[in-house]
């Protein structure tokens, strides 16, 4: 997982396959060490495949703070698998 | 995490959203205000922006699919008529959508009007460029009359992009036009087209798309949206090879639209594509698109009801569920086009037709009133394979998702409010969630499944031993870890683990399903210091699971402590119908260890209980009473067992209705009471019409049909007609293995069935194809864990072709083998032990070691009696062996009553 600005060829690295989900899973701990609620918001959003709404629904929050967090923590993972 | 961590994380994320709230322009100004001098907080939040400018699309498309790009969006919803792109002038927009947009425009040399799709898609490195030019190149020289032809491609800088520095190159596709097109099922709605126009028309498309196969580009994308006709009826297939056959990621980002946007895609999608597995997309693929746009052309109607479903949902219908049936929609289509229609929709790729070209020929068949290739499934195709590879863990995940949502649910309502301690311990429990409550354990069960399920091929070995061998695997994981995840939710805990011991019974893993189920159990008792409702109540599951697993004794003790605990408890309907049930599963166990007499008693008992509750005239009343007729059967007690057999029949048939499987299964256990009891005609007409009827069953249960035909051919095998008993065996061998996973032990049983039939009929070739079957099923055995049922079964199989071959001291030594190894999983008191060792007499007698096999067969025969029928032909062997015992050692008196048994059978 890189940012795309980087000299390789996106073609090479466009799907996520089954080490970058696992490198996903390693990430989504170390987030869920300090914030477990939005550790779960990407768990049901990008491994569940639920939507922002289903997301708000089981965890009983509004779908304004589902999309809230998630954009924090989609930036954070990011972040944090670029490293 | 600290309270300081907490204070500082809440911070960054304020000034973060505050920060995205402005325009890129003024974020800087704000952050040096927001931070004040917090030079570590400045940096903090400018790095996650940056992180968020480039992770749009991160993430974004769901796990499920895999499928996610990495690319940057640009051009969002831009409208860029009026400008120039390379030698096109961009007149309007025709369409938008996930992918990009399409514009009408007007090339300059030579001048023509096109369609020109701007992809949405930036490409950055030179790289990409080439590969995509090379793409367009190669459909540039598709040229074939219903497809739209691509004129040119290239890439143009974006004036959108919000990328600093430079714009990122997008690419374009100029195409032919097509005016005034409307897509092939609005054509024929609006034309209102004859059945015999529209599979014209249709036999056309599939030859364009054969066109493409044959150049070696897969359509991947077939859809009435992009199978155009103009006005003068001529179809045009568009977008053709925009997914293109060699998988790059470009075609992947093209097809790949956003999630909410795929699910009407998905409707038109194989099965195979559903799973996201690239490798397993060739042309049969396009095939069944184009019988899923052949459906809705049709019947104006699509094969699945997907509209309301998520994204994963509608995939596993599409992957598992049944079309509906084209002459449900429109009569007019019974027989040949129904036919040609589910075939193209074959789920397995297989049985679909093996080309586009394939298609267009049994379409024009039809036409001519000529036979068509294709066949309606035949009776084992009725029985279809629903078990699709993923099918056990989507359901596994479901069932976790459910048990835990329904858990508070089924607490409260069943139990709750009679039970201080059971609501002490969940508040406890809720106390202890802050960190991670009960939705954390669902979705970390979610990751681990979606994980295991990694479509890109690395769990491919594991999934050639067949799907359950998957969902073990994913079971035993999940059992490993869910006392370090859940350690402060013992009650969480103790939920999943007794689901997933409800999943280990499905795999007829009993050890492990009772060990779970013992860790749940102490669980409970644990969490509310062993008394009420929730502990009695696992007592019972427990008990259940034991019984399965044959520990006859400990089940039986189980139940007496779960029946106590319920007795302590204020009278409740729903108390009243688990003391019944325990009642119920106490006479099971009775019955198991050939106590009929306390059996029928305790049956007698349950029933006249769930009678109170229910009244006479309830489904459940009705259960009970099966229950009693079937243990006044094993009892022998055949003339009150046949009445009540049929007076539940009756009352399913009433209920339920003449078709229903509740009525066949009825037929089914009435010719069941009419074999035991030594009717055989009467027996055989019974079963067969419960065959007639489980055949007919809609929507199928292949699983049914397959047990009574095994019923049936038990009858011939008693009347010593090999031949048929062979020939429905096979049959019922044959929808077990199309229906169930090879791992299943009703496959193991047929296998056995077969045997000792090749033996009984001493028919060596047969029995000759039959060793090297058991020695399969040894191997695959020996993949599987110690505790699964084929180890011991294909043992026993082996056994019995030796014993056929003549060579009972090798057959001696397999069957000792056998019987050992059944303790690995199975407890002595269980039937199947028992079984095995009579058969291991059978090896003994063939030594002439009567006093020997005496023993084993005296013990053994009530117990199997008891449990799979005094005339099932299994049991009936038994009797024949205790004759010959009794003659050979001169106890002729026992040799007489065990002469009468079989008299019974064999008139």
């Amino acid at each position: 997982m890189h940012a795309t600005d980087d000299s390789a060829d996106v073609f090479e690295q466009a799907a996520i396959g089954g080490d970058q989900m696992i490198e996903i899973d390693e990430a989504l701990k170390k987030l869920a060490d300090f914030d477990a609620k939005k550790s779960r918001i990407v768990e049901l959003r990008f491994f569940a495949g639920l939507t922002v709404e289903e997301t708000a629904e089981i965890l009983d929050i509004s779908a304004r703070t589902v999309k809230r967090e998630w954009r924090f923590a989609k930036a954070w993972l990011y972040r944090q698998m670029g490293r | 995490m600290s309270r300081v961590n907490a204070v500082r994380t809440r911070q960054i994320e304020d000034v973060f959203h505050a920060a995205l709230e402005r325009p890129p322009a003024d974020r800087a100004t704000f952050l040096g205000e927001a931070c004040a001098g917090d030079g570590e907080l400045r940096a903090e939040v400018e790095s996650l922006l940056a992180a968020d400018d480039q992770a749009a699309s991160f993430i974004e498309s769901p796990a499920l699919g895999t499928l996610t790009t990495q690319f940057r969006r640009v051009s969002a919803g831009l409208d860029l008529s009026g400008r120039r792109i390379g030698e096109f002038e961009l007149v309007r927009v025709l369409a938008s959508g996930g992918m990009g947009t399409v514009y009408e425009a007007v090339q300059q040399q030579p001048r023509r009007t096109v369609a020109l799709k701007v992809l949405r898609l930036g490409i950055d490195s030179p790289s990409a460029f080439r590969r995509f030019e090379y793409e367009a190149q190669i459909l540039a020289h598709l040229r074939h009359p219903a497809i739209a032809q691509v004129y040119a491609a290239g890439t143009h800088v974006d004036p959108g992009s919000h990328a600093e520095g430079t714009g990122a190159s997008v690419p374009y596709i100029a195409m032919e036009l097509v005016p005034e097109a409307r897509t092939i099922v609005a054509f024929g709605h609006e034309h209102g087209l004859p059945l015999r126009r529209r599979l014209e028309l249709f036999a056309r498309v599939c030859d364009a798309v054969q066109y493409g196969h044959q150049n070696g580009i897969i359509h991947r994308d077939l859809k009435p949206g992009n199978i155009l006709v103009d006005p003068a009826g001529d179809p045009k297939v568009i977008d053709f090879g925009v997914a293109r056959a060699n998988d790059s990621a470009l075609s992947v980002a093209l097809t790949q639209c956003d999630a909410h946007q795929m699910v009407g895609t998905l409707q038109y999608m194989s099965p195979e594509q559903c799973d996201f597995d690239p490798d397993q997309v060739d042309t049969r693929s396009d095939v069944y698109s184009l019988g899923v746009v052949l459906y809705e052309l049709l019947c104006e109607a699509l094969p699945y009801d997907v509209t309301r479903s998520s994204l994963s949902k509608a995939a596993q219908m599409i992957r598992e569920q049944l079309p509906r049936r084209p002459s449900g929609a429109n009569p007019a289509l019974r027989g040949d086009v129904e036919t040609i229609v589910l075939k193209a929709l074959e789920k397995e790729r297989e049985r679909r037709y093996a080309s586009a070209a394939d298609l267009a020929r049994d379409i024009r068949k039809f036409l001519a009133n000529r036979p068509i290739e294709a066949r309606p499934p035949s009776r084992l195709y009725h029985v279809r394979k629903l078990v699709a590879r993923h099918k056990a863990a989507s359901a596994l995940s479901a069932m976790l998702i459910g048990a835990l949502v329904g858990f508070s649910i089924w607490m409260t309502s069943l139990y709750g409010r009679s039970d201080a301690n059971l609501k002490r311990a969940q508040a406890a429990e809720r106390n202890a969630r802050t960190e991670a409550d009960t939705n954390r354990a669902v979705s970390e069960y979610l990751v681990n499944l979606f994980q295991t399920l990694d479509p890109t091929g690395r769990g491919t070995d594991v999934d050639s031993l067949g799907g359950s061998f998957t969902v073990r695997e994913l079971l035993d994981r999940e059992v490993r870890v869910i006392p370090e995840r859940l350690k402060n939710q013992p009650l969480t805990q103790a939920t999943l683990l007794a689901t997933l011991s409800g999943q280990y019974v499905r795999l007829e893993l009993f050890s492990r399903a009772a060990a779970a189920m013992e860790r749940a159990l102490e669980l409970r008792r644990e969490a509310t210091a062993g008394h009420g409702a929730l502990v009695a109540d696992t007592l019972y599951t427990l008990a259940d699971v034991l019984r399965r697993k044959g520990e006859l004794g400990r089940a039986w003790a189980l139940l007496e402590e779960a029946r106590a605990k319920f007795d302590a408890l204020p009278s409740r309907p729903v108390l009243e119908n688990r003391r019944a049930q325990i009642l119920a599963a106490m006479a099971m166990i009775r019955r198991a260890q050939a106590d009929t007499a306390t059996s029928v008693r305790l049956q007698h008992e349950s029933l006249a209980m769930v009678e109170a509750i229910h009244g006479p005239d309830d489904p459940t009343t009705d259960g009970a009473r099966y229950n009693l007729a079937s243990v006044l059967d094993a009892a022998g007690e055949w003339d009150e067992a046949e009445a009540r057999m049929r007076q539940t029949a009756e009352s399913y048939r009433v209920r339920f209705g003449a078709n229903s499987s509740q009525a066949a299964a009825g037929v089914h256990a009435i010719g069941l009471v009419l074999r035991n009891r030594g009717e055989l005609d009467r027996a055989e007409a019974t079963l067969r019409e419960a065959l007639r009827l489980r055949m007919a069953l809609e929507p199928p249960r292949p699983a049914d049909v397959a047990t009574t035909l095994s019923a049936i051919a038990g009858l011939r095998k008693t009347r010593g007609d090999f031949a048929e008993a062979k020939a429905l065996s096979r049959e019922a061998l044959a929808i077990y293995r199309t229906h169930l996973t090879e791992d299943s032990t009703a496959i193991g049983g047929m296998l056995y069935n077969l045997a000792s039939l090749a033996v009984a009929a001493n028919d060596q070739p047969a029995i000759g194809e039959l060793v090297a079957e058991a020695a399969q099923l040894q191997r695959r055995a020996a993949a599987l864990p110690p505790d699964h049922l084929h180890r011991s079964g294909a043992l026993l199989m082996l056994g019995v072709l030796r014993m056929g071959q003549g060579d009972a001291t090798g057959a001696e030594d397999l069957l000792r083998e056998c019987v050992a190894s059944r303790g690995d999983v199975l407890s002595p008191e269980h039937w199947l032990t028992a079984y095995s060792e009579c058969v291991l007499a059978r090896s003994l007698i063939q030594q002439a070691r009567y006093a020997e096999a005496e023993p084993l067969l005296g013990s053994a025969y009530p117990r199997v009696a008891a449990m799979i029928g005094h005339g099932d032909d299994r049991t009936i062997d038994i009797v024949q062996d205790l004759i010959t015992v009794y003659e050979t050692m001169g106890q002729t008196n026992k040799a007489a009553t065990y002469n009468d048994v079989l008299l019974r059978y064999r008139r």
